[in-house]
């Protein structure tokens, strides 16, 4: 769509009717809302979203976004363990995984998930570089797979561990099963078959030291 | 207890222009000639009540009335609080809220309501192929247990994946390869609820197809896999797919479709030794399909501890009055709420109470009560 023509209010509304979760009606509402009380706060967003347009970039090696430097923060930062890497469909997925505050190790973001119905194969995400990363730097031992527990996120999983299988190096996935303070009667029943088919026995529950949890 | 529809509102949907009733507890009977609009205010009842639209392969806009841009339904349902389901359609699809909230996905809908609708078309469910009957058991299935779909929509969104890759020029192994397990888990998903429904279904659909014939028909249903033409137990299916995908390889980049599956499954209804499909008469199909919807009420009520709402469209034309009178027998024993289109008042079993509604050209033009 041409917005060239409109006049600036016009303009704004259905740009902002782009967004997701916006329609026509909102995005007026939010014109009106901030023409009527801050003015201030409009050339504030502005500046901001030209920052985070000019600013922020992949991070060549692990693809999160960042606006620093060229490498991310995750990627620089010397006391991360450098040996285990979380591949996560996206940024948010990784921001979850950061909040859990277990998590030492290194990312790789692949900005979706295998989606053939949608078009998008190995080649329309953040594969390739994931085997260079592997091949290159020679002290990656484990893989985490940290994509979503969907058909396409499992299907995404598969993958990598079938094509990784010949790097030799450990791949694993993140467990499934019964949440915390749930309740087990009122579980799936494909989802508790799931958590006894992956049960852990008590005492052996830790995680290999690579898993990037404190270590000594 | 039962689940039932207060009031319904309708306005610009299919030829109703603004239809405002309140219904009656017990029986409801949708009077008129051809074509004014029983089927219509009955389908706006279920597409309240499920989400779904009672006839199947509809475009959302056909539920438009023509040169409008919207139908609106509300339905206040008397549940453990009274609940408004809200639709709104127009061309691009439907919008709806319960008590407000906007509705994700069907399955919050099938959480409090169930409905039991009994259509000319169902007589498919004996007659056409298994499709009709996978989809008469899928219904059962969101009735019995919400989660279902999920299932049902994992399943599907990995079998159009994995044969959007079997469609390619070339096709790609790795990611065909990546999708196959994740189909089979699916589809074991959908078989584990598909045969726990039809262990519910089955006995009370011997009971039934016996009830109304006096012992005259023996009915059994069966699940028959695609291709082993057997039901193995739920844990063994998985195992039994991945070797039916792997002896149906060859057909299967042949014809560039994923070949076996829930989706291919069959439900056999079968009279004494035979199947019913090749050998029910006209009588018997509809003894047949009667006794699979009264094992519905029948079991929805038990499962739910409350009985689902009945939409009967035309059963006067297709039951004999003593068959019409064994399915309102079983909604009266559960105390179901039932909705029904006749042309004639005459044709309904006497007795029950409730209300009539005579449409005419769209509109409701006379209630009365029975």
């Amino acid at each position: 769509m041409d917005e060239g023509g409109l006049d600036p209010i016009d303009k704004l509304a259905s740009l902002l009717s782009r967004l997701p979760g916006i329609g026509e009606r909102t995005a007026r509402r939010l014109v009106h809302h901030l023409l009527r009380t801050d003015r201030g706060l409009m050339v504030e967003i502005a500046r901001a979203l030209t920052e985070v347009a000019e600013d922020v970039h992949e991070c060549p090696t692990c693809h999160t976004l960042t606006a620093d430097g060229t490498s991310c923060h995750f990627c620089r930062d010397l006391r991360r363990h450098r040996d285990v890497v979380c591949v996560v469909s996206d940024v948010q997925d990784q921001a979850a995984i950061e909040a859990t505050g277990e998590y030492r190790g290194l990312y790789h973001v692949l900005h979706g998930t295998l989606s053939p119905l949608d078009g998008i194969g190995p080649d329309e995400l953040r594969i390739a570089s994931l085997f260079a990363r592997l091949r290159e730097g020679a002290d990656i031992e484990e893989v985490i797979l940290a994509t979503p527990p969907t058909v396409d996120g499992e299907a995404t999983a598969l993958f990598l561990s079938r094509t990784l299988a010949p790097t030799g190096i450990v791949v694993s996935r993140i467990a499934s099963g019964v949440p915390v303070g749930g309740d087990l009667a009122h579980t799936d029943r494909m989802t508790l078959r799931k958590a006894l088919a992956a049960r852990q026995r008590l005492g052996h529950a830790t995680p290999p030291p690579t898993a990037g949890g404190d270590r000594p | 207890m039962s689940t039932t529809l207060s009031a319904l509102r309708a306005v610009h949907f299919r030829n109703l222009d603004h239809v405002e009733l309140e219904a009656d507890p017990g029986l409801n009977v949708f009077l008129g000639n051809n074509g004014q609009g029983k089927t219509n205010l009955l389908e706006a009842v279920h597409l309240c009540a499920a989400l779904t639209p009672l006839r199947p392969a509809e475009r959302v806009k056909e539920l438009i009335r023509f040169g409008q841009d919207e139908a609106h339904l509300s339905a206040e349902f008397a549940l453990e609080l009274p609940t408004v389901v809200d639709v709104r359609i127009h061309d691009k699809g439907k919008r709806a809220t319960i008590a407000g909230k906007p509705v994700r996905d069907v399955s919050s809908i099938a959480q409090r309501i169930a409905v039991v609708a009994f259509t000319p078309q169902d007589l498919d469910v004996v007659r056409a192929g298994p499709k009709a009957r996978r989809r008469a058991l899928d219904r059962f299935c969101y009735g019995l247990d919400p989660t279902f779909v999920h299932r049902a929509r994992a399943y599907e969104r990995a079998l159009a994946a994995r044969n959007r890759l079997l469609k390619e020029h070339v096709v790609d192994e790795a990611q065909l390869d990546a999708y196959g397990p994740v189909l089979i888990e699916a589809a074991a998903a959908v078989y584990e609820s598909r045969v726990r429904a039809l262990r519910a279904l089955s006995p009370a659909f011997t009971e039934a197809a016996a009830g109304i014939t006096e012992g005259g028909l023996a009915g059994t249903l069966r699940y028959r896999m695609h291709g082993l033409d057997a039901a193995p137990a739920p844990a063994a299916y998985a195992g039994e797919l991945a070797r039916s995908l792997q002896r149906a390889r060859g057909k299967e980049r042949a014809r560039r479709t994923t070949p076996v599956g829930p989706h291919v499954d069959d439900i056999e209804i079968q009279m004494g030794e035979h199947a019913a499909r090749r050998l029910a008469s006209q009588g018997e199909t509809r003894a047949l399909v009667l006794a699979w919807k009264i094992a519905e009420v029948v079991c929805l009520t038990e499962a739910r501890k409350a009985a689902p709402i009945l939409l009967l469209d035309d059963v006067a034309g297709e039951l004999d009055p003593a068959r019409q009178r064994a399915l309102f027998d079983v909604a009266e024993e559960v105390a179901a709420q039932v909705f029904v289109t006749t042309t004639h008042e005459q044709t309904l079993p006497a007795g029950r109470a409730g209300r009539t509604f005579v449409l005419d050209g769209g509109a409701v033009a006379a209630q009365g009560t029975l």
